[in-house]
């Protein structure tokens, strides 16, 4: 982790261009957030955050506990009116127009609540009643995409949370919305249910063209979701950048860790070479060495009588990036 | 209109299927039926008892009980001549004289008429109690007796002209009430009260009036017990209207009260239909009378569980949705929060409207199941100047939610308070408590303010019933006394109105801006 530190604000650097890719310069989004601001007291929960998100995209929306996510989400959704701002839904502004803005959202706050005493079918029928053009096939379709046809008709008080997330997603994307907001959706889930859940928002992102914004925090799964993502910190948006961008400099940034008889001795000879070197875990040292280098790094090492039992390159994460981004605020699941 | 109608279906749904509301709408329910059938039994027995009244076997055993208590009357009972002064003259009358207590001398007069009764009456003629007047006259009989004896308990020295000439009346009165009785006659029964009510200075008495215009029409004493009953309540009920007419003046709660223009309409109207009643021989037995004073206590009962529904589903609505999380999925849909908040409060008063309906509903089939539909009484109202009828189920229904107009306000209210808060215990609670200490701030301004600031207190323009159905209370020949009888007032019908729409539009208002400007967190 030391390693890419040392050169970690070239990430942000890579990614400060908010308006993300140019390629969809043309492309109505599918949500554009402008200036959002909402104050309570002294604190402003969110401020000025604006950033776009297009058709096709799964869009992560990143930060620490009390950082501002579920603020915007609930200021996108018309749970919270913001102080400042401007929410675009499919170029519907929500203010004036906004049950046809919201006609094409969907999406799970914080947790998926539905009515207990219903059954999950029930819940689906009641919120599939609020939109127009819904079919009962589409209902069935939906129970049967998230694998909960056979307990269907079962209250939801008798759900598991891993069941009622996919009840809640389920709930979320009956009306096909072309915005899909899940706040936290992989919570409860077993791995097999994320996988599902991954694969399911991958196809309705990338197959059926819909826009879907994921706030996490469990970061491996945003990298493994994600086409890119957006990181707030004390209410203001610190970078929007795309993972595809982000990969490439985490390769390109990343050095290699040695596993060596003697580290100290190993940390001197590398150093004493001009070679950028750090002390890694109990054995390790990092050395920040590009491929076609770490050879001769071995070398040197091994002719200094320097025993080496393992060469590992040191691969950035995204957990990485959040953590200097946001000065280790975060909340790991 | 589309969403509106969707979201209202949403929350008839949600309504209809939460456990507690079931559970209440259960109880509201068995409380229609049970009840009725409850009191129907008990009212039933109390009729059956009734039935032995006044039979000879009735006499014998009172008698015999007298007999067994007072023992040998001679012990404490004398005739002497006791000599009263009339006018400067002594005069010398033979009196009974007691060394007994009050009790002890009643018995005394009941049992030297019920002797005089078992000796002299012809039972088989004329049986006691199956006639108005053969009922009335052995009833009265007694009192007067007992009147006459306790008079020998007043001290000797206190025994002047004035209380002689009493006495002497009184004693007329008596053997006029006992002519009255052997011979089945209303004219000495007529006489024997109006000596009565000499001997007691009674001037404003209109009980020979009523037996004069009963022996117009029931020359023979032939009329029935209820019959009767209610042809003298209807001619005290006509006599008191018109004396209210005539002076201008009505009684509320014993003060004197300067009738309004639409009290005296009423009193007009009334005596209309109690004209028609008498007329249209509109009387009712006395199981009539019970099926609707079933009724009567029903409704009081009833409104309980109908505060716990209503209050239950209104101060709910929002609260709880807020405090499960459920409420995202109405912010989350695209309909405005106006009208989730209008689907909201239609859904309510749908619920206060179904429920006050089918409770009445179910009291109406309940009485009418058990006391037969055909003794439940209609409904007479003043139309256009002549009198009309309208039959009981609907007046029960409509008068049932004029009734219940102080619940549905206090409803809104809990509604209200659930728009501000995620705790439903609260919202439930606060209303509950602000509706059991309603009339408090009534009682407060009624003792320590002007009285003007009564008609403004809430509830007092919340009980329409008697606005609304002025002539309810003819329907029998005695008004009933309500179990939650209130503070009255004079207000006007449309004063009530207007101040009911304007306190409720204000919380309505209250409740939909908190509603729709509010952040759900």
């Amino acid at each position: 982790m030391s390693a890419w530190k040392a050169s970690g604000s070239l990430y942000i650097n890579a990614c400060m261009n908010h308006e993300g890719d140019k390629m969809k310069e043309n492309v109505t989004p599918a949500l554009s957030i402008k200036n959002i601001t909402k104050i309570y007291g002294k604190k402003r929960a969110a401020d000025a955050v604006s950033f776009d998100i297009y058709p096709g995209e799964i869009f992560g929306f990143l930060g620490p506990n009390g950082a501002g996510k579920t603020t915007v989400i609930k200021s996108i959704l018309g749970f919270i009116f913001p102080d400042e701002g401007e929410v675009m839904i499919n170029g519907y502004d929500v203010k004036k127009d906004y049950e046809k803005a919201m006609a094409s959202v969907g999406g799970i706050v914080e947790n998926p609540e539905m009515y207990q005493n219903l059954s999950a079918r029930t819940n689906i029928e009641m919120y599939a009643r609020l939109h127009d053009g819904v079919t009962k096939e589409m209902i069935d379709n939906v129970i049967n995409e998230v694998g909960l046809s056979a307990r269907a008709k079962e209250p939801i008080r008798k759900y598991s949370l891993g069941m009622k997330q996919r009840i809640g997603l389920a709930q979320a994307m009956v009306h096909r919305p072309k915005l899909l907001i899940l706040d936290e959706p992989t919570n409860g889930l077993d791995p097999s249910g994320i996988h599902q859940l991954r694969d399911i928002l991958k196809k309705y992102a990338h197959e059926e063209g819909a826009a879907v914004m994921v706030s996490s925090h469990i970061l491996t799964e945003m990298q493994l979701l994600c086409d890119r993502v957006g990181i707030i910190d004390n209410g203001k948006l610190i970078t929007v950048c795309s993972l595809e961008e982000l990969n490439k400099q985490m390769d390109s940034t990343s050095g290699y860790s040695i596993k060596v008889s003697d580290a100290e001795k190993a940390q001197k000879i590398l150093s004493d070479n001009k070679i950028p070197v750090s002390k890694g875990e109990e054995g390790y040292v990092e050395a920040e060495v590009e491929e076609d280098e770490i050879a001769s790094a071995v070398r040197m090492l091994v002719t200094a009588g320097v025993d080496i039992f393992e060469v590992r390159k040191i691969q950035s994460t995204l957990e990485d990036v959040f953590l200097q981004v946001t000065g280790g605020g975060i909340d790991i699941a | 209109m589309h969403k509106i109608n969707a979201l209202y279906t949403n929350e008839m749904i949600k309504i209809i299927r939460r456990p507690s509301v079931i559970f209440v709408l259960v109880l509201l329910a068995l409380s229609s039926i049970l009840w009725p059938i409850l009191l129907s039994s008990l009212l039933m027995m109390s009729m059956d008892e009734a039935e032995l009244y006044y039979s000879r076997e009735y006499y014998e055993d009172r008698l015999k009980n007298i007999n067994d208590d007072i023992g040998n009357a001679d012990d404490y009972m004398t005739v002497e001549t006791v000599s009263i002064d009339v006018n400067g003259t002594v005069k010398d009358v033979p009196m009974t004289l007691y060394s007994a207590d009050y009790d002890q001398v009643n018995a005394l007069a009941y049992k030297e008429c019920f002797e005089d009764i078992l000796a002299n009456y012809d039972f088989e003629k004329y049986p006691i109690g199956k006639t108005w007047l053969s009922y009335m006259t052995a009833m009265q009989y007694t009192v007067f007796n007992q009147d006459y004896y306790v008079m020998n308990l007043d001290p000797v020295e206190e025994r002047d002209a004035a209380w002689l000439s009493n006495y002497e009346t009184m004693g007329k009165a008596v053997e006029s009430m006992r002519k009255a009785l052997m011979q089945h006659e209303y004219e000495p029964y007529r006489e024997a009260v109006i000596l009565s009510c000499k001997a007691h200075n009674i001037s404003d008495y209109s009980e020979p009036e009523n037996i004069s215009r009963l022996a117009a029409t029931d020359p023979n004493g032939e009329l029935g017990f209820s019959e009767g009953e209610y042809l003298v309540g209807y001619y005290t009920q006509i006599s008191d209207k018109k004396t209210k007419l005539d002076t201008g003046m009505g009684y509320s709660f014993d003060l004197p009260r300067i009738l309004t223009e639409e009290q005296k309409v009423q009193n007009a109207n009334g005596i209309k239909i109690l004209e028609y009643k008498i007329q249209k021989h509109n009387t009712y037995d006395r199981i009539s009378e019970g099926a609707v004073e079933v009724i009567s206590i029903t409704r009081e009962i009833n409104q309980f569980v109908l505060i716990i529904l209503l209050i239950l589903i209104a101060g709910s609505s929002v609260s709880q949705e807020m405090a499960t999380g459920s409420i995202k999925s109405l912010i989350i849909a695209p309909v405005r929060r106006w009208k989730i908040f209008t689907a909201k409060l239609m859904s309510i008063v749908t619920w206060m409207l179904a429920a006050s309906i089918i409770m009445s509903i179910l009291v109406f089939i309940s009485i009418g199941c058990y006391f037969g539909f055909d003794k439940i009484p209609t409904y007479l109202f003043v139309a256009g100047g002549a009198v009309a009828e309208m039959p009981f189920i609907f007046y029960l229904i409509l008068s049932d939610l004029v009734k219940n107009i102080w619940i549905f306000f206090y409803a809104l209210v809990a509604f209200m308070i659930s728009c501000f808060t995620k705790n439903t215990g609260v919202s439930v609670g606060i209303s509950v408590g602000m509706l059991l200490a309603h009339s408090m701030p009534q009682y407060f301004v009624d003792t320590k303010l002007p009285r003007v600031f009564l008609e403004f207190t809430p509830y007092a323009n919340m009980n329409l019933v008697s606005q609304c159905f002025p002539y309810a209370d003819l329907m029998f020949a005695e008004q009933g006394v309500s179990l939650f009888e209130n503070i009255s007032i004079d207000n006007p019908l449309w004063f009530s109105i207007a101040y009911v729409v304007i306190l409720t539009f204000v919380v309505l208002f209250i409740a939909y801006d908190e509603f729709t400007r509010k952040d759900f967190q």
